[in-house]
């Protein structure tokens, strides 16, 4: 072991000593950093069941031993150490957050905060959930269904959270100023061919939104004057109300339409209680997505289920305040809770596997709920933006590192393609589809966007054109 | 789930769960102590750890699919009548909440070879009285399909005793991979008890209970691998028992390969060698043919050593000599004493998780390790973010 442990402040000193008397933990190297942070380096034995270990390594790329930094801050233990794998780690579909080339990917250990289960729990404790972790990646167990441990919770709400900067979209539907004929040259597709096409709608004014969302309640995320408002009042919203109202209403038994209710009241009565934006520095975002077959096309049933996430948020857009702090964009990257109640969120848990989406909307929304989702076990079948990033918007986007200019669809694509494997992937501004497409149960077209996803269809060589809407009827 | 099997720390006995992906458990031997009973007493609870891995069925009585007895010593049948239902089930009581036992897997030969002077302790003799029981409703014609009335004889007798018990009787040679008609998610071969005929010419030895142990290489299903994990389990089998396993298996020795051994008679010289460790002054030679049928080990394989802690003393069983005899065998990766794991002085059970990549140690937080600082995991682990 490499060390220079009388440079290294005391809490640190002492997480060296404890590591190094783990089993199946040695401690390799220690090196002291100018601002009394310190990495250690330490090798994690006894990770592969006996076949594996017999081969040096398991069939999913994790060796018999990893080498593992810890990252300890210079106010250790008051702030947990950073855990990160070598850099080429193998890629994992869950549970596992992005690295680069120099810098190692992170496993994603505790479903709380990291710095809750390390305060309440210490490192010992930390160090097993991480040689789990590693145990589990071995086997491609880290999803496991059995345990509903993947933190995308299901439920059955009623709200849609589009990534917008413009007006509340609370204003009534106004059915009257869209053309019908689409669901009608739908309804008659029985002896025509069909094709249509899915595309963000360009042109649909921004006042005209409303017109595209169910009409419960609708949360914006967005950069503009108006948005640092709507997150500060999303930040009001703790996990834990969330949680309570869903112990309450099972208490209670009460009705899908109870919770909904309560959840909206929650979320109205804290709106004049934000913050601007730039005065939290990570927004713990409780959310609820709404996603929903395109089923009304071929004249089933809509078919529409929420899920409730919790995005880690991050509010400012300043580019150059990101560029100076990496970990912040890594911090942008989406992490999932529905509850800060284990049982609760298991009860609430699903495994996706079979299930695809398409993503409309590759922006700062749409990357995090995108990664979400495949690391879930989505499958991504095509991301829908037209857009490039900006200077001012990729300070939102969870993927941006220094692609000032490139297609957001291609980031979200590609970190999803990454996650998934050899999954088909369209990364287009607009997919098309035919009637051989669908039905498909599990195929879900995701709205995180602004702008309303237009389907433009053809039958019988007729172009029709139309809006998704979830009453029953398009637009 | 994943298969698992767990060996519980009872001290020089055994108690064996296997728990299949099939979601089947089998429970080969039970050691439950008094003093384990006994809330004061710090002996591990052997009977709450086994309660808590265990399910409730339909009537939610707390059940195992399947018990074995490898043999009708004390240390391997302690607790039966205090924790297990025995007698109709119909007479099942909530209030005392005993565990039902599915289907018992029992050999006649294990009662019939005793030598002079071995007797039955109570739970023994309560063992072989339901199986007669059942035995006896099946030869009324009842039917075996109901919980807690089914049984498994393993081997045949002699003088035709089991001749018309027809399908519940198991041969010798013969693979169980069915439990009361479900995919048990394993194959048990029926290796032994050996036939009168094979044990050897010394009369006393063919009345040995010991030697007449039931002795199985289970084939543990994972992942669609039906050989994920091979388990190799023989009771209190001697060291003439296994020269003769050896004998019998020695054209086809994959028959007795293991990735998970559990070294006979808690570890006894006794199993290895027919001479005294003590008397030999460490010097006592290992039977070649007994160990040939104990170490066709593979890769990174684990023996179990279900037994008291093992030091360098005189003691057999455990033996000193023949850890350093099991841990010699070519692919055993370590040998892992129950009443030492993961620190002598408070054991925990010893849980082998199986998947295609073989068997793996789960973790476990000892109470003294972590006072120490030297245990690396949670109590529970949690679920990962």
């Amino acid at each position: 072991m490499s060390t220079d442990v009388e440079n290294i402040n005391v809490g640190s000193r002492r997480a060296i000593l404890q590591l190094s008397r783990l089993d199946a933990f040695t401690v390799v190297e220690v090196m002291p950093k100018a601002d009394d942070s310190c990495i250690v380096s330490v090798d994690i034995c006894d990770l592969l069941a006996s076949r594996y270990e017999a081969a040096g390594q398991s069939p999913y790329g994790v060796m018999a031993t990893e080498r593992v930094s810890f990252f300890l801050p210079s106010d250790y233990p008051l702030n947990p150490p950073t855990i990160r794998l070598r850099p080429d780690f193998p890629a994992q579909r869950f549970h596992y957050t992005f690295g680069s080339e120099e810098v190692g990917p992170m496993p994603c250990l505790t479903a709380e905060p990291l710095a809750d289960f390390f305060h309440s729990q210490g490192l010992g404790a930390l160090c097993g959930q991480l040689q789990e972790w590693l145990r589990k990646a071995a086997k491609n167990q880290l999803a496991n269904e059995a345990d509903g441990w993947e933190p995308n919770p299901i439920h059955r709400p009623h709200f849609l959270v589009l990534d917008s900067g413009n007006g509340p979209p609370l204003a009534p539907v106004n059915t009257e100023d869209y053309p019908k004929y689409f669901y009608a040259g739908i309804q008659n597709r029985e002896n025509s061919t069909l094709s249509f096409a899915l595309k963000l709608g360009d042109a649909v004014a921004p006042q005209d939104l409303s017109k595209c969302l169910p009409d419960n309640i609708a949360i914006h995320i967005g950069a503009n004057e108006r948005s640092g408002t709507y997150a500060g009042v999303l930040s009001s919203i703790s996990d834990m109300s969330l949680s309570q109202l869903y112990l309450l209403c099972e208490k209670v038994g009460a009705s899908q339409e109870d919770l909904e209710t309560s959840i909206a009241s929650v979320l109205m009565r804290n709106v004049g209680e934000g913050r601007r934006e730039g005065t939290a520095e990570i927004i713990r975002v409780p959310i609820a997505l709404d996603v929903r077959r395109p089923f009304r096309i071929t004249g089933s049933e809509v078919d529409i289920e929420r899920f409730y996430f919790c995005l880690e948020y991050p509010s400012r857009h300043s580019l150059e305040y990101l560029t100076s702090r990496p970990d912040a964009i890594i911090c942008a990257f989406g992490i999932n809770y529905g509850s800060s109640n284990l049982a609760i969120r298991r009860r609430l848990s699903g495994i996706q596997r079979e299930r695809r989406f398409s993503l409309g909307g590759a922006g700062s929304l749409g990357s995090a709920v995108g990664a979400s989702l495949a690391r879930s076990g989505w499958t991504c079948s095509a991301v829908i933006d037209p857009d490039i990033c900006l200077p001012h918007n990729t300070a939102r986007h969870a993927f941006f590192w220094d692609s000032e200019a490139y297609p957001p669809k291609k980031l979200v694509g590609a970190t999803c393609l990454s996650m998934l494997g050899s999954a088909p992937l369209m990364m287009s501004d607009v997919v098309h589809y035919d009637t051989s497409d669908l039905p498909e149960p599990d195929h879900f077209v995701i709205h995180t966007t602004a702008s309303p996803i237009v389907l433009e269809a053809s039958v019988d060589g007729h172009e029709l054109r139309g809006i998704y809407h979830q009453d029953g009827k398009w637009y | 789930m994943a298969a698992q099997i767990h060996f519980f720390p009872v001290g020089n006995g055994d108690m064996t769960l296997i728990h299949t992906e099939e979601g089947k458990t089998l429970l080969i031997d039970c050691h439950i102590r008094k003093a384990a009973d006994n809330e004061d007493d710090d002996m591990f609870d052997a009977a709450a750890e086994l309660r808590g891995l265990l399910e409730r069925d339909d009537d939610d009585r707390l059940h195992v699919d399947a018990m074995l007895l490898s043999h009708p010593d004390k240390d391997h049948i302690s607790g039966l009548q205090t924790h297990f239902h025995l007698g109709d089930p119909d007479n099942w009581s909530e209030d005392d909440d005993k565990i039902l036992i599915d289907q018992m897997w029992s050999s006649p030969i294990i009662f019939r070879r005793m030598r002079n002077g071995e007797t039955l302790c109570d739970d023994a003799k309560a063992w072989r009285s339901e199986v007669k029981r059942r035995i006896k409703r099946y030869e009324d014609g009842g039917s075996l399909e109901s919980a807690g009335q089914d049984v498994l004889i393993l081997g045949e007798d002699i003088d035709g005793k089991t001749d018309d018990l027809g399908d519940i009787v198991v041969p010798i040679g013969d693979t169980i991979s069915h439990i009361r008609g479900q995919d048990a998610g394993l194959d048990a071969l029926l290796i032994g008890p050996l036939p009168d005929d094979e044990v050897g010419d010394d009369e006393e030895e063919k009345l040995s209970k010991n030697d007449s142990s039931v002795i199985i290489n289970f084939s543990i299903h994972a992942d669609e691998n039906n050989e994920a994990a091979k388990f190799l389990t023989g009771g209190d089998a001697e060291v003439l028992v296994w020269e003769q396993v050896w004998e019998n298996e020695k054209s086809d020795p994959e028959t007795l390969a293991y990735d998970i051994l559990q070294a006979p008679h808690h570890c006894s010289w006794r199993s290895l060698s027919h001479e005294s460790w003590s008397k030999s002054g460490g010097t006592a030679e290992v039977s070649d043919a007994a160990f040939k049928a104990l170490s066709q080990a593979r890769e990174n394989a684990i023996v179990v050593a279900s037994s008291k802690p093992i030091k360098n003393e005189d003691g057999d069983p455990p033996c000193h000599g023949a850890k350093q005899a099991y841990e010699g065998i070519d692919n055993v990766k370590e040998l892992v004493c129950t009443s030492e794991y993961p620190l002598e002085g408070d054991p925990k059970r010893l849980t082998l998780e199986i998947s295609e990549g073989g068997t793996q140690k789960l973790a476990v937080k000892s109470t003294a390790a972590a006072a120490a600082g030297v245990a690396s995991t949670a109590a529970k682990s949690r679920g990962h973010g």
